[in-house]
């Protein structure tokens, strides 16, 4: 009653500010009480409540159970409330999905439209691959679901079910195909809207719906689908080409026509993607009015459209550079816009238009965005976001690519070069030193005449102090002078004055660099120092010898300070530095004694230097460092007799993969790993270093090879494959292997031929035309995707204002390798951002794409069907079934063994004897008594005293009741007794009877109307007797009852307090039914009194008491109806939605054909329906009835009496006939159906 | 495919979250807040395209955004959507709301937040758009809202207490959009859908 509604919560996080948390933390807990209630209208406000916390960042999994509970309600609002919060926190791994199969199954078939909106709705979310498989085909019939409501949400969540089970996509696609000519335009947009997505994937599959597509394009005025279908266009037509001659006609119209933007966008952007360009017959005329519509998205003031025509302008960039170069002033201009988003987009489009001209002036325009502006007007307008780091970073990354792109073939001047390289390291502000410091050092390699100014441009950045006082900052770049210290170390013959540069590298501070910066530090000492006392020995006298002395044995000081370092490289090359130059110290100073020595022998002059100083110098000096040229390793002839194809060794059968892996790990190697594409690009682009070559042999060999190098590796495959096919432990993966195939390949050839061209409704073409025309382009794609797919450099002019590089001897590019390098031209397209490959959104599609539509479907392919599970009830009603059996079973036994005692004892005999060897009609009157009671006995534990307990209750039924034995024997027109039989199904069953207390109990309902929508109440009236055989009173007698999910008690105790002998007392209990009314619904509770014997002795008593509602106790008494009433109730409505049906064959053992047979039946099958009779004929009954809930039941039972011959005679004679009554019951509610249904079972099978 | 659904607040509140991907709740609180960081600090004048994003990741994942007084509506999208087309959803969404709730504004949002759900889901499902047509949208809305009345609805949860006040206090945002945005992508909306023109009836 008390509980906060969802609005009362979100008023009281709005009104605790300040304690958010703590007022949260709070609610949290009462949401948790509250969701286990047993009211199903506090549990779903608590699930509403934790989806809106969900929403503000509060981990609601932990409920997903009472999520289902909630969404398994048959209110509306609360299935409503159940699914919302399924939506939004279920996950593929969460567990109680498996439980919602049924109950999705059961909301998908509701007949209000609205509660199957909300089911797919739910699934569109949880599916997960076990419910699409299990719901696949509910969902595929309900595509011909008479609302169009239904069918255009089944539609859609087909195409969720899909992803999560391929299987289906196969199986339903040509139901789904259908719905394209759907009356409904909704549908047919939700179809067109799932083909959309699919054919994106895997377009092939779907070009066979080409004509419906123009058709729909042609006839439609939709925008919203004609969008989608251009889109799905132009995933199509690069796949056939002819398309795209069909569709230019009414595109080109769409393009002159439309006054919708969008549209007009899509057209463009599909011309464009589509590549109708090239195959069209106009396609100048058509270019010229894509440009200039694209021109007025660009001159648009409005910021968006100028948006999307910088994003159409990049897709046309890598096909058509021209039309974009015509639009470059706008792009500058763009350049400089204020909003970052138009500013990135137009920077992608510069990437592309960068040449020598203009190189210069828009790297500085970039470099001006970096530089926090002195104009302040400026800077004002220019959003904060400018100048964030991951801004930064992406300017930086673009200046450097555009500049080292294609081999820095658009820089004509190196030395500017160098210096914007050594202005980025200062103004960059955030952390690109890895880049700056690999491209100074690849400009210096490479570049020989920039190597001068590069040198001397270091030695600026070595003598700065602030670098090194910053350089536990990543965004100072200090790791430049790693760059700074190879370059000033290897090219030290630019350096005018070698020993301030050795100060550089020695000067107090530098041990606080990172330790690779501080190891080449240490190498380059020695490089210059090597060099620096070279030069010395050119003019030797004693004053550069003193000098060298001095200067040495400072620099072994100072290198000490490096002999400390943690890093072991550093380290380790310190003390190799120190040595190398103690032993030149030692040297030196011991000159002037061994000289003589020296001198007299072998030396003339004493102006010598020694010896020990010039051989220092080749040690760094011997070779120069070349750039290598790009194709030299391809150059390099193959020595004689060298089988590169040979295997060195057999691989084994498993290594076949790790091969394929291999291939693609190498394109992501060494530096790719540490730049992100960028620096993958750049050093591709390289030939000086390693990195450069290597991959320029793999390239090469994929790419200038292909031909012959498919050739092999197919003969390799087909070898492998059939090795494998007979090795047990190697799981086949042909189908695999296959598709894998075809994609590397790109849009291979095979593809191509495979597509059904015929089907395809176009423009007449000679084929000899046709097929040239795909050749052509195929192997001309399938070589270009390749190529980006492995990042490998497009094939590049050699570098200007370097030499070509190195060369193997008599090897020269020759004209016919420059050509190749030209078709490969197409420059890669900069991506904006360096990102994740996969963003975190994105879906998996590996499945669907995968899937193969051309091929019709087999016999075998069937949709899964339900069987694997069973409904919950059904699951527990077979459980019940088995644990009665069993309990049947030994009750026999049981039965058996205690006639036998009785027998010995005699005493009481005749009765038990009777209650065996009972006649049909004296059995049915005992058992109606006797069944119930037992049944409710099944739990009970003191069984030992059932005999005994029998016995009592038969004389108890005699006793008590005569009336009804009488209404039995007379039962000559049942009509009388219509209310009787209700009245009945409510007598009094015993409870407990023991030695010491008899408990009888009835149930009645609680009111005598009908209500809906409200839980049953129930009453239960006890009486109580104290028939303690020593005629102790009773005490402190009371009765406790436990609430369970489904029953709940207002009161569950109740005390009576003491009962003397023989006295009897009657206590009433109500309770409410909150669960499903079926089966197996029971009321469990204990009675726990004392006896007190005597004085002092007291005993307790704890009995558990169970029994369980019997359906008929949930039906009205409601007057009886007419057969004509009850025929037209059945016939007209289609209220009966559920069944349930018996049939019981009746060993009876005499000719019981007769009427009164008939009407112990039908008495029995009303008593335990709780159903009046409507009508009764020779072999069949009408009945019906309503229960509480508003329940409707009508049942039908057939009585068919047959003779069995073969029984006659062959087996037991006298056993005439065979009896067996067929009842069929139907009902709006299927647990209350199953439970009657249960009911009948269990009553007759007391017979 | 539309990949996520996101309204919040010029202070970054979410008003509604909604993911056609399962992601983990922490996940989806960063985005969030990123995505508001990133769109918070643009000009009116900006174009509807927001960029920079370093979580979302992936190729031709755009996000594009409305502004309306109080609120902003963040769609994430794939390159299988038109961009203007989105621009257009998010205003058709909006419109829906304003007749669901008759002069929406923020506090309906927040009070509601099942029922913005529900309304999503008659545009969007999935990820893919379901209804453009605001009238469809509308009638299912009101169809299932009668349904929920009938069968009994938690009083205090769709109670029209929570809506009173709501009205009083927040200035309908719909209506900034005649005002505002409405007039700067005149050109966009209108022109894109001409059918716009007739259903934009609630803004005289």
């Amino acid at each position: 009653m008390f509980e906060k509604s969802l609005t009362d919560l979100i008023r009281g996080i709005r009104a605790n500010k300040k304690n958010e948390q703590k007022y949260i933390a709070a609610c949290l807990q009462e949401i948790h009480q509250e969701i286990k209630s047993n009211d199903p209208d506090i549990k779903a406000q608590a699930v509403s409540k934790l989806t809106y916390l969900q929403m503000i960042g509060y981990d609601m999994s932990w409920a997903s159970f009472h999520v289902v509970e909630v969404m398994s309600s048959p209110k509306y609002s609360q299935k409503l409330t159940g699914y919302l919060a399924a939506t939004q926190s279920f996950r593929q791994d969460t567990d109680v999905l498996m439980l919602t199969t049924n109950l999705l199954k059961k909301d998908l078939a509701s007949g209000n439209h609205l509660e199957v909106g909300i089911a797919l709705n739910g699934l569109s979310h949880i599916v997960t691959p076990d419910l699409a498989r299990d719901l696949c085909q509910d969902l595929v019939s309900m595509l011909s679901h008479s609302r169009p409501y239904v069918r255009k949400k089944v539609v859609l969540v087909l195409y969720k079910l899909f992803l999560k089970f391929p299987e289906a996509l196969r199986l339903s696609f040509p139901r789904l195909k259908e719905r394209l000519d759907d009356s409904d335009p909704s549908v047919v947009c939700a179809v067109v809207n799932v083909i959309c997505e699919l054919a994106r994937k895997n377009p092939k599959n779907y070009l066979s719906l080409a004509p419906q597509l123009f058709k729909l394009l042609n006839t439609s005025s939709n925008n919203w689908m004609l969008i989608k279908i251009i889109k799905l266009f132009g995933a199509l037509t690069p796949l056939e080409p002819r398309l795209a001659k069909k569709l230019l006609p009414p595109i080109t119209q769409q393009i002159q026509t439309t006054s919708a933007m969008s549209l007009l966008y899509e057209c463009i952007h599909t011309v464009i993607i589509g590549e109708m360009l090239t195959s069209g017959g106009n396609s100048d005329a058509l270019a010229a009015m894509c440009v200039s519509k694209l021109k007025i998205f660009l001159e648009d003031p409005d910021q968006n459209l100028k948006y999307v025509g910088l994003l159409a302008l990049s897709k046309i960039l890598p096909t058509y550079p021209k039309l974009v170069a015509e639009n470059r002033d706008i792009i500058l201009k763009c350049i400089d816009d204020h909003d970052i988003s138009i500013r990135l987009r137009a920077l992608d489009l510069v990437v592309g238009m960068v040449n020598k001209k203009n190189l210069t002036d828009i790297v500085k325009r970039l470099m001006s965005h970096l530089l926090p502006s002195n104009n302040n007007s400026e800077s004002s307008t220019l959003p904060s976001t400018l100048l964030e780091p991951a801004y930064r970073a992406d300017i930086i990354n673009r200046i450097i690519f555009i500049c080292s792109q294609n081999s820095y073939s658009n820089i004509v001047n190196f030395e500017w070069y160098i210096a914007v390289l050594v202005d980025l390291t200062y103004v960059a502000g955030v952390d690109v030193g890895e880049l700056l410091t690999t491209q100074i050092m690849d400009v210096g390699v490479r570049v020989k005449s920039v190597r001068q100014y590069s040198v001397k441009a270091m030695q600026r950045l070595l003598s700065d102090s602030s670098l090194l006082e910053n350089c536990q900052f990543p965004e100072s770049n200090s790791e430049v002078l790693y760059a700074a210290a190879w370059i000033t170390g290897e090219f030290c013959s630019y350096l005018e004055t070698p020993t301030d540069a050795i100060g550089y590298f020695v000067q107090p501070g530098v041990t606080k660099l990172p330790h690779n910066v501080q190891a080449v530090y240490i190498q380059s000492i020695l490089k210059v120092y090597a060099y620096w006392a070279n030069s010395l020995t050119y003019n030797w006298d004693e004053d550069s010898k003193q000098e060298l002395l001095r200067f040495t044995e400072m620099i072994k000081d100072k290198i000490s300070t490096f002999c400390s370092s943690t890093d072991l490289e550093v380290q380790e090359r310190a003390y190799n530095a120190r040595e190398i130059f103690s032993i030149i110290h030692q040297n030196l100073s011991t000159t002037h004694e061994t000289t003589f020595d020296v001198e007299n022998n072998i030396y003339s002059s004493t102006n010598k230097s020694p010896s020990i100083i010039s051989e220092l110098y080749p040690l760094f000096f011997s070779y120069e460092l070349n750039p290598v040229a790009p194709k030299a390793q391809k150059k390099v002839p193959v020595p004689e007799g060298l089988d590169l194809d040979a295997w060195i060794n057999e691989p084994l059968p498993e290594s076949e993969n790790s091969e394929s892996e291999e291939e693609e790990e190498s394109y992501g190697y060494g530096y790719t790993q540490k730049f992100g594409g960028s620096g993958d690009l750049i050093f591709s682009s390289g030939s000086g270093t390693a990195i450069g070559r290597r991959r320029d042999r793999k390239s090469s060999k994929k790419g200038y090879n292909s031909e012959e190098d498919e050739e092999t590796k197919e003969k390799r495959r087909r070898e492998r494959n059939e090795r494998i096919k007979n090795d047990p432990f190697y799981i086949s993966s042909t189908g695999n292997d296959l598709s894998k195939h075809s994609k590397s390949d790109g849009l291979s050839k095979r593809v191509t031929e495979e597509i059904d061209v015929d089907s395809i409704p176009v423009v007449r073409l000679t084929m000899d035309e046709f097929i040239f025309k795909t050749d052509k382009k195929t192997s001309k794609k399938s070589k270009a995707s390749k190529k980006e797919k492995r990042h490998s450099p497009p094939p590049v002019p050699p570098v200007i204002y370097t030499d070509i590089g190195e060369m193997p001897e008599n090897a020269t590019l020759s004209d016919e390798e420059k050509d190749s390098t030209k078709t490969g031209n197409n420059k890669p397209i900069w991506n904006s951002i360096p990102s994740q490959s996969s963003g975190i959104l994105d879906v998996d599609f590996s499945g669907v794409s995968n899937v193969d539509l051309s091929t019709p479907l087999g016999a075998d392919e069937k949709f899964p069907s339900m069987a694997v599970y069973l409904a919950p009830e059904e699951v527990r009603r077979r459980e019940e079934e088995r644990v009665r059996r069993r309990f049947t079973e030994r009750r026999i036994k049981q039965t058996q063994e205690s006639t036998s005692r009785v027998k010995k004892s005699k005493s009481e005999k005749p009765k038990s004897k009777a209650s065996l060897e009972i006649t049909p009609n004296t059995k049915n009157t005992e058992n109606k008594g006797e069944q119930s009671s037992k049944s409710k006995k099944v739990s009970k534990k003191k069984r030992t005293e059932e005999t005994e307990d029998r016995k009592k209750k038969g004389k108890k039924d005699k006793g008590k009741k005569p009336k009804k034995k009488n209404s039995i024997s007379d039962n000559a027109t049942l009509e009388n007794h219509d209310n009787v039989v209700v009245d009945e199904a409510a007598s009094i069953k015993t409870l407990v009877d023991s030695d010491d207390i008899q408990v009888l109990y009835t149930l009645s309902l609680g009111s005598s109307t009908e209500v809906k929508n409200e839980p049953p109440a129930m009453i239960a009236d006890f009486t109580v007797r104290n028939k303690c055989s020593h005629k102790h009173p009773l005490s402190k007698l009371t009765f406790t009852f436990e609430s369970t999910s489904d029953i709940q008690f207002d009161k569950g105790l109740i005390e009576i307090g003491e009962l003397q002998h023989d006295e009897q007392k009657s206590v009433t209990i109500e309770f409410k039914v909150l669960g499903i009314v079926g089966a197996g619904l029971t009321v469990s509770g204990n009675i726990a009194y004392e006896i007190q014997s005597d004085e002092e002795t007291k005993t307790n008593a704890d009995i558990p008491i169970r029994f369980e509602l019997p359906m008929a106790v949930f039906m009205l008494n409601i007057p009886k109806i007419t057969p004509e009433e009850f025929k037209s109730c059945v016939t007209k409505t289609a209220d009966f939605p559920f069944t349930g049906s018996t049939s019981i064959r009746l060993n009876a053992s005499i000719n019981l054909i007769e009427q009164s047979f008939q009407n112990d039946v039908t008495r029995l099958i009303s008593m335990a329906t709780g159903t009046h009779i409507v009508e009764q004929v020779q072999g069949a009954i009408t009945m019906y009835g309503k229960s509480v809930q508003g329940y409707q039941v009508a049942g039908l039972a057939k009585l068919t009496v047959e003779k069995n011959i073969m029984l006659v005679e062959n087996e037991i004679p006298g056993s005439a006939q065979n009896t067996s009554v067929r009842i069929e019951l139907k009902c709006t509610d299927q647990a209350f159906v199953d439970g009657l249904i249960r009911e009948i079972d269990y009553l007759f099978k007391e017979l | 495919m539309i990949k996520s659904v996101l309204i919040f607040n010029n202070h970054g509140k979410p008003r509604i979250t909604k993911f056609y991907q399962q992601i983990d709740i922490g996940t989806q609180q960063a985005l969030l807040q990123e995505i508001y960081s990133l769109v918070s600090k643009r000009p009116e004048t900006a174009c509807n395209f927001l960029e920079g994003s370093q979580m979302l990741g992936g190729k031709d994942t755009r996000v594009i955004y409305r502004h309306y007084a109080t609120l902003y509506f963040v769609f994430v999208v794939d390159e299988s959507e038109s961009e203007l087309g989105i621009l257009d959803l998010i205003q058709v969404f909006v419109e829906s709301l304003d007749r669901c709730f008759e002069n929406v504004c923020e506090l309906d949002l927040i009070f509601h937040f099942d029922e913005v759900h529900h309304i999503l889901s008659e545009v969007i499902s999935g990820g893919m758009v379901l209804e453009t047509n605001i009238s469809e949208i509308v009638s299912a809305y009101s169809e299932a809202n009668k349904l929920k009345k009938r069968s009994g609805a938690i009083a205090t949860i769709s109670g029209s207490g929570a809506g009173a006040v709501a009205r009083d206090l927040g200035a309908n945002f719909a209506n900034t959009v005649t005002s505002t945005l409405q007039n700067t992508l005149q050109t966009t909306v209108s022109a894109t859908f001409p059918t716009f023109r007739r259903n934009t009836g609630f803004n005289t």
